[in-house]
C-alpha cells in the first residue's frame, strides 16, 4: 500500500511538478525594458538553399513572380511532409498564411522554408516594407496618437518608440 | 495512530494533489508567458525580442545593426482553439494579431554579421 501511494505520488511529481518548474525557470517574468543579453553560438553551418532559390537571388533583386514561385514551392514542400500551409490573401503583396503547432515545429516545414522560400520571403519583404501591412499598422497608430506619419517603417518605429508607444499595442509603455 | 497516519497520508496526497494542478495549470500556455529577452548572438550582434497582446517583434540593439531578423507568433484564434503560428515578418520585424486572437508568445531569430549563420528561434 505504501508503495503504492509512493508511486502514484512520484508519477504525479513526475507529470505535473517537474515540467511545471522547468517551465517556470525557463519562462522567467521578463523585465522590460532591459534584459541582460545571454551569448548564443549561431548556428555552425550555412542553411542550403535550392539551386532556383539560388537563382531568384542571383540578379540582387526579387520580383513578384519569382516570390510567388518559390512560396509555392514552400507551401508544396511543406504538403509532401505531412502538414498543410493555410493560406490566406496576399496582404500588400505578401502572403498571409498561417501553419499548426506542428507544421512550425517540424524540421522538415523549417528546411522547406529555408530551401525553397526563406531568403526570398527575406529580400521580398525587406524591399516592400514601406508597403507592407506593417507599415500600414504603425501610420494607423501613429495616427491615433496624433504623430505625423512618416514615409518609412523605420521612421515610424522610432516616432512611436520616441513618444514610449508600443507598436504592437499602440498602448503607452509603462 | 493507524488512523493518524491515515490522516497524514490523505493529507500529504491532498496537498501534493493541488500543488500539482497548480502547477499543471501554470504549464498551459498563457498571455503571462508574453515578455522580453535578449540575446548575443556571436560576438558583438546584441538583439532582443519582445510578445505583447498584440503581436511580436524583433530588433537588434547593438550599434553595428549588421543581421538581418525576424519574427513571428503564435496565437490561439479564440480560446480553446488549436494554436496557429503566423508566416515569418522579416523585414521590420513587427508581427500582429487580429484584435480578438488570443496572443501566446513570439518566436525570434537574427542572422549575424554575414548573413550565413542563424541565431534562434527564441521565444518570448
Amino acid at each position: 500500500m505504501k508503495t503504492r501511494i509512493g508511486v502514484i505520488l512520484a508519477a504525479f511529481a513526475m507529470l505535473f511538478g517537474v515540467p511545471a518548474v522547468v517551465t517556470a525557470c525557463a519562462n522567467p517574468q521578463p523585465a522590460r525594458p532591459i534584459a541582460p543579453a545571454r551569448s548564443i553560438t549561431p548556428s555552425a553551418q550555412p542553411k542550403a538553399i535550392s539551386p532556383i532559390q539560388s537563382s531568384e537571388l542571383s540578379n540582387g533583386t526579387v520580383t513578384f513572380d519569382e516570390y510567388q514561385a518559390a512560396f509555392r514551392r514552400f507551401t508544396a514542400c511543406a504538403q509532401q511532409a505531412g502538414f498543410n500551409v493555410s493560406v490566406g490573401s496576399l496582404q500588400y503583396n505578401v502572403y498571409n498564411y498561417r501553419l499548426t503547432e506542428a507544421a512550425a515545429n517540424s524540421k522538415q516545414v523549417e528546411h522547406c522554408y529555408d530551401f525553397e522560400f526563406g531568403q526570398v520571403d527575406t529580400a521580398w519583404q525587406v524591399a516592400n516594407e514601406n508597403t507592407s501591412s506593417t507599415s500600414v499598422h504603425l501610420s494607423e497608430c501613429l495616427k491615433k496618437q496624433g504623430i505625423p506619419v512618416p514615409s518609412t517603417v523605420k521612421k515610424m518605429v522610432e516616432l512611436l518608440e520616441q513618444a514610449s508607444i508600443d507598436p504592437t499595442t499602440c498602448k503607452r509603455i509603462g | 495512530m493507524t488512523r493518524e497516519i491515515g490522516k497524514s497520508k490523505v493529507a500529504l496526497f491532498t496537498s501534493c494533489l493541488v500543488v500539482g494542478i497548480t502547477q499543471f495549470v501554470g504549464v498551459a500556455p498563457s498571455a503571462s508567458a508574453l515578455g522580453y529577452d535578449a540575446w548575443l548572438c556571436g560576438r558583438d550582434n546584441q538583439w532582443a525580442g519582445q510578445s505583447t497582446s498584440g503581436g511580436a517583434s524583433t530588433k537588434e540593439t547593438s550599434a553595428s545593426d549588421c543581421g538581418s531578423v525576424k519574427v513571428r507568433a503564435f496565437y490561439k484564434l479564440y480560446s480553446g482553439s488549436q494554436t496557429y503560428y503566423t508566416g515569418w515578418a522579416a523585414s521590420s520585424s513587427y508581427v500582429f494579431v487580429n484584435p480578438g486572437n488570443i496572443m501566446l508568445g513570439g518566436n525570434h531569430a537574427v542572422t549575424s554579421c554575414g548573413v550565413i549563420y542563424e541565431c534562434g528561434p527564441f521565444t518570448t
